[in-house]
């Protein structure tokens, strides 16, 4: 095997430009074919997936354009966690391995990872590999996501580095071993061979760039790409003024003691290397919201992602910043501690302290935190005679994102981790699973008031009217029932967000975002309310004019801009959406509340 | 390849037949000197087993524990249905612990080894061994209140985990990430595949010795004569039909007791164990596995009828009917993880009265529930650090019999072979402290022939908190009696007795939180008793009070019996025996 020359000097700028743009088709290939081929619904249709291609020694070279944000620290740490357990000496042509393990390399074990080492020529090139979130991989709770877990035993299978395919040859015994402990286990053998499928993918569109361009400009543009990332983050960085900025975050509750949980971020800029410094942040919490050192490798690339000047993401960023941190906080899980519900929760802080923080660095980039997302997941059997199984229905609901200095927060969208996902159409939900979509509206004075407000939150109401089902229970996840998303610059928090039952009725009761199996009877209904996206600037300094066009827009109403804004409006015509600012009235009440 | 029973001369046959069974206590040996898991190693929760080439179960270990007969006949076939016999190779060993095909519950981890002679398969051995931990909700893996197998840790379908010699790191890798303590689960792990090759070993030199064709045809004829002597058996009970039922104190999630019943159908040399009637699935983790009511059923059998060597040709001079999805035939996903302490016990239990209806000479009232006690947290002191899961339990009294009383506090039979953990032993590895352990005054199910006492026991956590879970049962139902006995004493389980925090636990609790300084009373049952009461003789009840086994009270509230104290401090009592006579016919008479 001849000598690996991975210096791009004799690599042309237009052939690097054109493999690097490859591989990124190539990864798209890949979400693409996990997406027309897996068999959980969170993934085909919520493409809860990342892909990636990797360098020879592990080092993330490019993902996907539609994957899922919260992924790029999980796919980071990955593939080096895999060599590390397999030994780089063990690995193979035809090898394919798989990984969950959240404390080493995931988030949270629903999350399933498949690597795929790529030969050429006898030598190993690189690596392509999958990630998706399976709809059930065991545990207490039907879909795996346990609020309520102490540990990860009781969150579903965990997955240590193994080797599925060895040689090409299938470990059948892992499958049945993983299958029989997992449920709808024929739906996860789907997403496995998805899976599969979509690495093999990436090995064969590897060859070919290799057959066009040798291996040399291949392996040397791999390196290339990572490089220039690095320079693109230390140019970011460079241009921000140096400095010490801190954030902060909370999760609602640990549930197990009532008390929020705070992640504490002190960032430092200086010249073109920033540290994040979360060596501040709470102790580790009893139930199942722990951070991982993934997830938070995830939350802070996702922020400098929405904030920062675009750069593809790849090894090559990492180098330009050091994330501090102590092991065993909330924000770097040690076993046995529960992880299930992270992502919604403290990593969703971890990004929401760094784009603060990094907010205040670069005003015109700065934004509003945007609402959580609000999952739920209502198991049990469908008896009905068409159908006459258990069923599994996963969905979430967005909330709105955060306003930011030229523009007001877009409406009911996911937020930065959850950017490439999409809402699981209540058509489909209500073909496959006994449910019925009553309802689903925009919250009017729901977003985080500012100069330019939060976009505004969800009503959905979802109601389980059929006779024919029996076992079913309602799990939910979420944050920021009691702390909305932050605003910045005297912007304010979105609204909070409410996940209750039967509203409206007598038999209305609040279900919380942490509730496991409650159950649910035939009739009752599930409202998810979601968060406004955080505010952008002071409130009394939002544009007249524009706070006019949320009223007529059904928005805002004429208290809530009142109240909100300062701004006074008088309904001429409702009807045919006239309105008129008092003028006078909404100066002297700007004036009166500046004072205030 | 010829294996004609016919023609194995009887000595050798014997001679065969005691070196098999000195084989499984070899296996068991293996186990229990090398298992890391306290239950095994002391407790031994295990059993060993041989098998001919077709998986038919030929002999069993002399100290393994009772509950695992019905398992380890149905584990082989099982194994050779899943891996296929063709696929079987010489160093392969296999592993399963699926309760719904071959099992109990998911702690229990059965290894198997393929055993070849000149290229043929001739033989298995196996392991079967109860891990402190498989993973799941509680530490310990057993979940009264799971709704699935998904709460109770991990269920292993048939896997070979040795192939051709060669373990399979990634199943280890998967396995010890998802169960606690992984370091003490490898340990149990190696043990038992020692346990398995060592058997291995000792066939081959038996063949080595008589010869294959010998030792096969041992194998068919041992199966052929438990066969006989099982028939033999019915054939001197009187034909006839018996009923008999036995109740499960609640399904958790509903409260209701579940009731099993049996309807026996005993016909010239055959039994017929009808489970048909019994109540369907529980929503709680108490549902009993098809293996695990296959052992009630041999274990009753094994408890009421002549000695015979419990192996496949036992089978074939009975049938069980029972109903799939059933409490007494569980299917997935429903909780199985605390099944045997109260449906098979229960299954037992209405064997062994429908057995003793049938033969009056060998009935005996039912013996006292099992508590299974785990205490896990971590241990803070210095020399300790880590975490901990103390896995122990305490016995009941066992049932009168035709001509003698219950023992005192003794495993029931379907753990007879288990031990305690010694206390001083829990004391040196675990944060707790042993405070008492006495016998239960009047604890007994009252009869001709009375149970034996229950057990007071009182543990003390002067180190730390940390979490109780516990399963047992007959905290409402107590041991049975037969013949007009009485019902064994009630099974309690309390937190700070006593005391204003005084705490009902019951039997059932999952992950209680307990912290530094409690004390935890747990009373276990007495034995059902034999005949009726104000039969006993007025003597052996008089020698109940001097041991202090009964008050005078009791003697003549239950036994009609009228003694006088008349110096304590030396033992001295006395029946008044006419006016014992005038109490019994009083109470006669009402």
């Amino acid at each position: 095997m001849a000598a690996i020359d991975e210096t791009a000097a004799g690599v042309d700028p237009i052939t690097v430009e054109v493999l690097r743009s490859a591989f990124t088709a190539i990864c798209n290939e890949m979400a693409l074919t996990v997406a027309k081929t897996a068999y959980s619904t969170p993934v085909n249709e919520g493409h809860d997936f990342a892909t990636g291609l990797y360098d020879r020694h592990g080092n993330l070279v490019a993902q996907g354009e539609f994957d899922l944000p919260a992924f790029v620290g999980l796919t980071l740490l990955t593939v080096p966690e895999v060599m590390r357990a397999i030994g780089p000496e063990n690995i193979q042509p035809e090898d394919v391995y798989m990984i969950n393990d959240p404390y080493v390399a995931t988030t949270h074990c629903n999350d399933i990872h498949f690597v795929k080492p790529i030969f050429h020529d006898g030598a190993l090139v690189g690596f392509s590999s999958s990630t998706a979130h399976w709809s059930d991989v065991g545990g207490v709770a039907p879909g795996s996501l346990n609020t309520a877990a102490r540990s990860h035993y009781e969150e579903g299978m965990r997955i240590p580095g193994i080797t599925l395919y060895k040689r090409g040859q299938l470990n059948q015994d892992v499958v049945s071993l993983l299958l029989v402990n997992m449920r709808q286990s024929w739906e996860r053998l789907g997403d496995l061979n998805a899976q599969v499928a979509a690495i093999k993918v990436g090995d064969q569109r590897i060859q070919g760039l290799i057959e066009k361009h040798g291996q040399a400009a291949v392996l040397a543009t791999m390196s290339e790409v990572q490089d220039h990332s690095e320079r693109l983050a230390r140019a970011s960085f460079r241009s921000l003024p140096d400095g010490v900025y801190e954030a902060e975050d909370k999760v609602d509750q640990d549930q197990y003691t009532g008390e929020p949980k705070t992640i504490r971020l002190k960032l430092t800029i200086e010249d073109d290397h920033a540290i994040f410094d979360y060596t501040e942040s709470d102790g580790p919490a009893e139930s199942g919201i722990n951070g991982t050192i993934a997830g938070t490798t995830s939350g802070v690339f996702i922020a400098m992602a929405s904030i920062l000047p675009p750069m593809p993401m790849n090894a090559g960023v990492m180098r330009a910043i050091e994330i501090k941190a102590r092991q065993g906080s909330i924000v770097w899980a040690k076993p046995p501690v529960a992880v299930s519900v992270m992502t919604i929760t403290v990593m969703d802080c971890v990004i929401g302290s760094a784009t603060l923080a990094l907010g205040h660095t670069l005003p015109e980039r700065a934004v509003g935190m945007a609402g959580s997302i609000l999952n739920s997941t209502y198991a049990g059997d469908d008896n009905r005679p068409t159908f006459d199984a258990p069923f599994i229905n996963y969905t979430w609901a967005f909330g709105g994102m955060g306003g930011t200095q030229t523009h007001d927060g877009p409406n009911c969208t996911a937020p930065p981790f959850g950017a490439s996902g999409s809402t699981i159409p209540s058509e489909l939900q209500e073909r496959r699973y006994p449910v019925l979509y009553n309802r689903c509206n925009l919250l009017p004075d729901s977003g985080g008031p500012g100069t330019f407000r939060g976009g505004l939150a969800l009503n959905t109401i979802m109601e389980f009217p059929f006779e024919q089902v029996s076992g079913t229970g309602l799990s939910t996840l979420g944050n920021r029932e009691k702390f909305g998303p932050p605003g910045i610059f005297g912007g304010s928090p979105g609204q909070v967000a409410r996940l209750s039952l039967n509203d409206g009725t007598e038999n209305e009761r609040h279900l919380g975002t942490t509730s496991t199996n409650a159950p649910v009877q035939r009739g009752e209904m599930l409202t998810f309310r979601t968060n406004g996206g955080g505010g952008y600037g002071d409130p009394l300094e939002r544009d007249p004019q524009l706070v006019l066009e949320d009223l007529k827009d059904g928005y805002a109403t004429i208290a809530g801009v009142r109240e909100q804004y300062g701004v006074v409006v008088k309904a001429i015509d409702p009807r045919t959406l006239r309105y008129e600012i008092d003028a006078d009235a909404t100066e002297a009440l700007r004036a009166a509340r500046s004072e205030a | 390849m010829a294996a004609a029973g016919s023609n194995i001369d009887p000595i050798t046959l014997e001679v065969l037949r005691s070196a098999f069974a000195a084989t499984c206590n070899e296996m068991a040996l293996v186990v229990g000197k090398t298992a890391y898991s306290p239950p095994i190693n002391e407790g031994r929760d295990l059993a060993t087993g041989i098998y001919d080439r077709h998986g038919a179960l030929v002999s069993q270990g002399e100290f393994d524990l009772p509950a695992f007969v019905g398992l380890t006949h149905l584990t082989v076939p099982e194994v050779i249905r899943s891996i296929g016999l063709e696929n079987m190779q010489p160093d392969d060993i296999y592993m399963i612990n699926d309760p719904y095909v071959a099992s109990t519950h998911n702690n229990d981890i059965h290894f198997i080894k393929p055993i070849f002679h000149d290229g043929s398969l001739i033989a298995f051995t196996s392991s079967t061994a109860h891990w402190s931990d498989v993973g799941g909700v509680s530490p310990g893996s057993l979940n009264p209140r799971a709704r699935s197998h998904f709460e109770e840790g991990m269920r292993i379908p048939a896997l070979t985990i040795y192939k051709q010699n060669i373990l399979d790191m990634d199943i280890v890798g998967i396995l010890l990430a998802n169960m606690r303590q992984g370091w003490e689960r490898l340990g149990d792990l190696q043990a038992q595949v020692a346990a398995v090759r060592g058997g291995e070993r000792r066939i081959l030199a038996l063949v080595a010795k008589h010869g294959n064709a010998t030792v096969l045809a041992a194998m068919e004829e041992i199966q052929n004569y438990s066969e006989r002597l099982a028939r033999a058996a019915f054939r001197a009970l009187p034909d006839g039909v018996y009923y008999a039922e036995d109740s499960v104190d609640q399904d958790l999630w509903t409260g209701e007791p579940k009731t099993v019943r049996l309807t026996l159908t005993i016909e010239d040399d055959h039994a017929t164990f009808d489970f048909l009637e019994t109540d369907g699935a529980a929503e709680s983790g108490i549902n009993c596995t098809i293996a695990g009511t296959t052992s009630g059923v041999f274990i009753a059998m094994g408890s009421i009828l002549p000695p015979m060597p419990m192996n496949a040709g036992v089978m074939r001079a009975i049938e069980i009917k029972a109903k799939r999805g059933s409490i007494v035939w569980a299917q997935p996903p429903s909780g199985i993880s605390a099944m045997a302490i109260t449906t098979m016990e229960c299954v037992m239990g209405s064997v062994t009265l429908a057995l003793g209806q049938a033969a009056p000479t060998r009935g005996v009232g039912l013996a006292g529930a099992l508590l299974n006690i785990t205490y896990a947290g971590t241990d803070e002191r210095p020399e300790f650090d880590a975490p901990f899961i103390n896995y122990t339990w305490g016995f009941g009294g066992m049932g009168g019999a035709y001509d003698h009383d219950g023992a005192n506090y003794s495993a029931a039979p379907y753990a007879s072979s288990a031990m305690n953990i010694p206390c001083e032993l829990q004391e040196r590895r675990y944060p707790v402290l042993y405070r008492r352990c006495d016998l239960t005054q009047n604890s007994e199910g009252p009869g001709t022939f009375r149970g034996g006492l229950g057990l007071s026991q009182q543990i003390a956590f002067p180190f730390q908190g940390g979490t109780l879970s516990n399963i047992g049962n007959r905290e409402r139902f107590g041991p049975s009696g037969i013949f007009g006995g009485g019902t064994g004493g009630f099974a309690r389980l309390i937190l700070a007795e006593g005391t204003e925090n005084e705490q009902n636990l019951g039997t059932f609790a999952v992950n209680a939180p307990v912290q530094r300084c409690d004390v935890m009373t747990f009373v276990s049952n007495g034995g059902g008793g034999y005949g009726d009461p104000l039969e006993r003789d007025p003597a052996r009840v008089l020698a109940d009070v001097v041991d202090e086994y009964a008050t005078i009270e009791h003697a003549r509230a239950i036994y009609g019996v009228v003694i006088k104290e008349i110096d304590r401090r030396r033992l001295l009592f006395e029946v008044d025996e006419a006016a014992t006579a005038e109490l019994r016919a009083a109470i006669r008479a009402s």
